[in-house]
């Protein structure tokens, strides 16, 4: 009845997995009895939870991803500790059964739950805003690419107190992932999990590519398009291509683990090998798809704190597209150690290197932007420079390991940790964060405040390297990835410099929280009305803040690069003289959520090997697509009374002047 | 930094010659690259502090976006780095190749590797001995060690030596290293395999001619016999695991291990089937 669904699937006596859970339940009740109390249910389904505004959905994507990411870094804290403590003598605390969940999973929540949401959080925020659109594409499909992401979320967390999550790494390479070698559930969860989130991020590409291509507002060609939205159309090129890999990967596991086929298996004509292709088949694009959205959050935000054009437009968006197709014909680099001759090991090592050409010229655009201007030092211009500072030496990093042979002694090892933390940390999180300031504004209406915002910069980046650093030498000194213990003690003072580090890195992570509570406390002090706080330079700052649900009641005429820069500079209206007309906008729906929800039934049963309960679940999706499709009713119009007053825009005076 | 990693054990202080070329072309690499990391850092610190906007002096020209000669310069310059890094990828990518046999160095001596859940086994096939967890070879040799896996996949790693390469079931692969000088390095996995995985490590011994003759000696006289039976109850798994030499060693092992995963349905000699020892969970 519940397939291998038992009480024993709870690890009561484990002080420290109950302890993390109880705290989790105890979150979600106080913020449950929060609502009640404030009666706010209603508000919360009606106005946030059924919404299918793209900047509803994505403060959404951004709050969910917060939160995984301080779960993920909780799982650092853990695994540093224990490091610094197992060395020598010292066995830490963390038996290894419980210390392999813990990086699988801090893997698993930072890629797919905390840095692809985040990212996506903010492509749906700002790209319909930069290219004058009034919503996606599909805003009902948005809801359930969210929800679908969100059915990931619960599972991942679910697998912390019921049952167990992978044990196998991020990656979960067989055939250790297979069921001889990972007979608990925690491979499924993995599984599924993916499966279905991935679903969702596939489906966010496909919307975001069509509201690219198709949404732009008039005058507004490929080549005038803010450069935050060019990646954004390139990264969601990559999610179209490249998910669709993982999808049938992680069903080819399934199939050996729940049929007992042998496509990755040892033996019966297995090869696990073909598993490690297929995965950085995606793999590989998936580092792109997470560094792209933040090379173009800075190209944005270097320009506008130079109050400059960016520098070498069309070479930034060569480069990117550079980017975009070679990051599909270096997936080897992987794995040079698996064997291949000099030959294949080579190619693949010159194709890597060759993506460090269109990287760094990006680098030098950025700098060349700075280069004669006139440069304001916000929090979110600190980050880009942080960024840049630090970013190259990950980019170093990569390209000393994208020599086969160099590969062949820091391959697996803290040099290679190290190497990818550089970039994730240094480009995606450092952009993720300077973003997320950046348009902070224009969703709440208020400035995040300076101060603090600048304390935690200095923190992250300081926290930065002194975790990493000895994580560069400890991978010349032959340590590899995913020990929990070390017997050399003469390591011992680095693996404590890399804690010290995390420790600095979480002062930075709780001056973020407070920035974010004092900012909202104090918001009268950092009230934005004129919807344009930094003196920007493309559309999504010629509209209030926060900005009406149908975004533009006129739609702009783009002339030019920097639309609405030019419309300050040049005196002319910020919005086009003309009629305005009723807006088409579409209702909020409880759809998605329901999609979401019965697809977490089915997830969570088909881990659990309770088929019933798995038909239910698919048998309601698809129910309630039959209830949404038959739904004549998914449109409502705006009159244009409503959209008067809303016009506030800009006033042309304000071109160069400093907040 | 660097004299401080080079003198202590790692892959910067090589004691043979794949480790030696390895850690020049490291850093050859690392100088090459320094040539747009040093300038991209000190014009980012430079020009931010000039171009802040409390600096009246500084120039301002807010449309100029656009210089021939320095985009012409941010393509050509990476990409005379990276043809140049492409060189030297090409080149080494095929001298250092681990299945190739090291230049000049006579014939090599042959030794069999299988990776345990979690342990290592070395066989000495011309010698009848094996051991676990513990290699020896005669310093200045060069071996061509010979990989494969008898559980999920490894990777067999002597930092100090060079090269690692994949333990796969059902394949062989193999890596060609050398001492350059008797010593003790330490080996181990480099690729996560499971609980026992921190503490899957194994001491290479490189050893003098005569040194090398007394090691064989010694596991012959205190090895036990390795049939088939015996390194099956080996293979099942454990951690933590002492040194242990065999002799006799049953002829072909090696070969039979491979070849259980080999084929489709692959079984071995005892007609073990490949999942039979999965881990209990």
């Amino acid at each position: 009845m519940l397939g291998k669904l038992g009480l024993s699937a709870i690890p009561f006596r484990d002080p420290i997995i109950m302890g993390a859970f109880g705290f989790m339940i105890a979150c979600v009740l106080a913020l449950g009895a929060l609502v009640t109390y404030r009666h706010r249910w209603g508000w919360l389904w009606s106005e946030w939870l059924t919404s299918v505004d793209h900047k509803r959905i994505g403060v959404m994507y951004i709050v969910v991803a917060i939160v995984m990411g301080l779960r993920g870094f909780a799982d650092v804290v853990m695994m540093r500790s224990q490091l610094a403590m197992a060395n020598g003598a010292g066995q830490g605390y963390l038996p290894p059964e419980h210390y392999d969940q813990i990086f699988s999973a801090h893997g698993v929540i930072m890629i797919f739950f905390m840095a692809m949401p985040f990212l996506i959080g903010l492509i749906n925020i700002a790209v319909p805003l930069q290219i004058g659109a009034r919503d996606v594409a599909f805003p009902f499909l948005n809801s359930v690419s969210f929800w679908l992401f969100m059915v990931g979320v619960v599972l991942v967390n679910l697998s912390l107190a019921v049952g167990e999550f992978a044990r196998t790494g991020w990656a979960a390479y067989p055939p250790l992932s297979e069921l001889p070698y990972s007979p608990g559930v925690g491979v499924d969860y993995y599984i599924w999990s993916l499966e279905l989130a991935g679903i969702g991020t596939l489906l966010t590409g496909i919307n975001f590519l069509v509201t690219i291509l198709a949404l732009r507002a008039p005058g507004m060609t490929l080549m005038r398009m803010p450069v935050f939205t060019w990646t954004a159309l390139c990264t969601m090129i990559l999610v179209i291509a490249a998910f669709p890999i993982l999808t049938v990967v992680l069903g080819l596991l399934a199939l050996d683990r729940y049929l007992g086929m042998h496509f990755f298996t040892n033996g019966g004509g297995g090869n696990m090998m073909l598993y490690v292709n297929l995965f950085w088949a995606w793999g590989h694009p998936e580092v792109y798809i997470l560094v792209l959205p933040a090379f173009g959050i800075f190209s944005e935000i270097v320009a506008t704190f130079s109050g400059k054009r960016l520098f070498g437009y069309t070479s930034m968006i060569w480069a990117t597209v550079a980017i975009t197709v070679l990051s599909f014909v270096v997936w080897l680099h992987h794995f040079f150690t698996m064997g291949a001759g000099g030959d294949v090991n080579a190619v693949f090592g010159i194709t890597t290197m060759i993506i460090a050409v269109p990287t760094g010229v990006k680098i030098f655009n950025w700098l060349f932007t700075i280069f004669r201007g006139r440069l304001r030092f916000t929090t979110p211009m600190l980050w880009t420079l942080g960024f840049i500072v630090t970013f190259v030496f990950g980019g170093m990093s990569g390209v000393m390991l994208a020599n086969p042979p160099a590969d062949f002694v820091l391959h697996n090892s803290q040099f290679l940790i190290a190497h990818f933390h550089n970039t994730i940390i240094g480009g995606t999180v450092f952009g993720a964060i300077a973003g997320f300031t950046y348009w902070f504004p224009k969703i709440a209406g208020f400035r995040l405040n300076e101060r603090l915002g600048k304390s935690a910069f200095f923190c992250w980046f300081v926290g930065f390297y002194l975790t990493f650093v000895p994580l560069y030498i400890l991978g010349f000194l032959g340590m590899t990835r995913r020990v929990n213990y070390t017997g050399n003690p003469a390591w011992r003072p680095l693996l404590l410099l890399a804690a010290a580090g995390v420790a600095v890195t979480a002062a930075g992570v709780v001056l973020l929280l407070v920035q974010l509570v004092v900012s909202v406390l104090q918001r009268s002090a950092g009230r934005d009305r004129s919807g344009d706080p930094w003196d920007g330079r493309t559309l999504e700052w010629s509209v209030p803040s926060p900005p009406p649900a149908w975004n533009f009641s006129r739609i702009p005429v783009v002339t030019g690069r920097d639309a609405f820069w030019e419309m300050k500079r040049g005196g002319t209206a910020p919005l086009p003289a003309g009629t305005r007309e009723p807006i088409h906008a579409m209702r909020n729906t409880g759809a998605g959520v329901f999609i979401g929800a019965f697809s977490l039934v089915a997830g969570f049963a088909m881990t659990w090997h309770i088929w019933w309960l798995a038909v239910v679940g698919v048998a309601g999706v698809i129910a309630t697509l039959v209830v949404r499709a038959a739904d004549d009713a998914t449109e409502y119009e705006i009159p244009v009374e409503a959209l008067a007053g809303e016009d506030t825009g800009p006033s042309p005076t304000r071109a160069g002047t400093s907040p | 930094m660097l004299l401080l990693v080079g003198c202590s054990g790692g892959v910067l202080d090589p004691h043979g010659p794949v480790g030696s070329e390895e850690r020049s072309l490291i850093l050859t690499a690392a100088a090459l690259m320094l040539v747009v990391v040093v300038p991209v850092v000190v014009l980012a610190i430079a020009f931010a502090v000039r171009y802040r906007a409390s600096n009246p002096r500084a120039a301002y020209r807010p449309d100029w976006s656009h210089s021939r000669a320095l985009e012409l310069g941010v393509w050509v310059v990476p990409c005379l780095i990276v043809g140049a890094l492409g060189y030297l990828t090409w080149t080494r990518s095929h001298s250092l190749d681990p299945f190739r046999p090291l230049p000049g160095g006579g014939t090599p001596l042959s030794i069999q590797v299988v990776s345990l859940d979690w342990k290592w086994l070395f066989i000495y096939p011309g010698e009848q001995v094996a051991s676990v967890n513990e290699v020896a070879f005669p310093a200045g040799t060069p071996v061509d060690f010979s990989v494969t896996a008898d559980t999920v996949m490894n990777s067999f790693f002597i930092p100090q030596l060079g090269s690692q390469i994949y333990s796969m079931a059902g394949m062989r692969t193999h890596v060609h290293l050398s001492a350059s000088q008797p010593g003790r390095y330490e080996g181990f996995s480099a690729n996560f395999s499971g609980d026992g995985f921190s503490r899957m490590r194994f001491e290479a011994l490189a050893l003098s001619p005569a040194g090398y003759r007394a090691w064989l000696a010694a596991a012959r006289q205190r090895g036990r016999p390795l049939d088939w039976q015996a390194y099956r109850d080996l293979a099942a798994p454990s951690q933590d695991v002492p040194v242990q030499y065999f002799h006799p060693v049953r002829g072909g092992l090696f070969d039979a291990v491979v070849s259980r995963y080999a084929s489709t349905g692959g079984r071995g000699p005892a007609g073990a089937r490949p999942q039979e020892h999965a881990r209990a969970g």
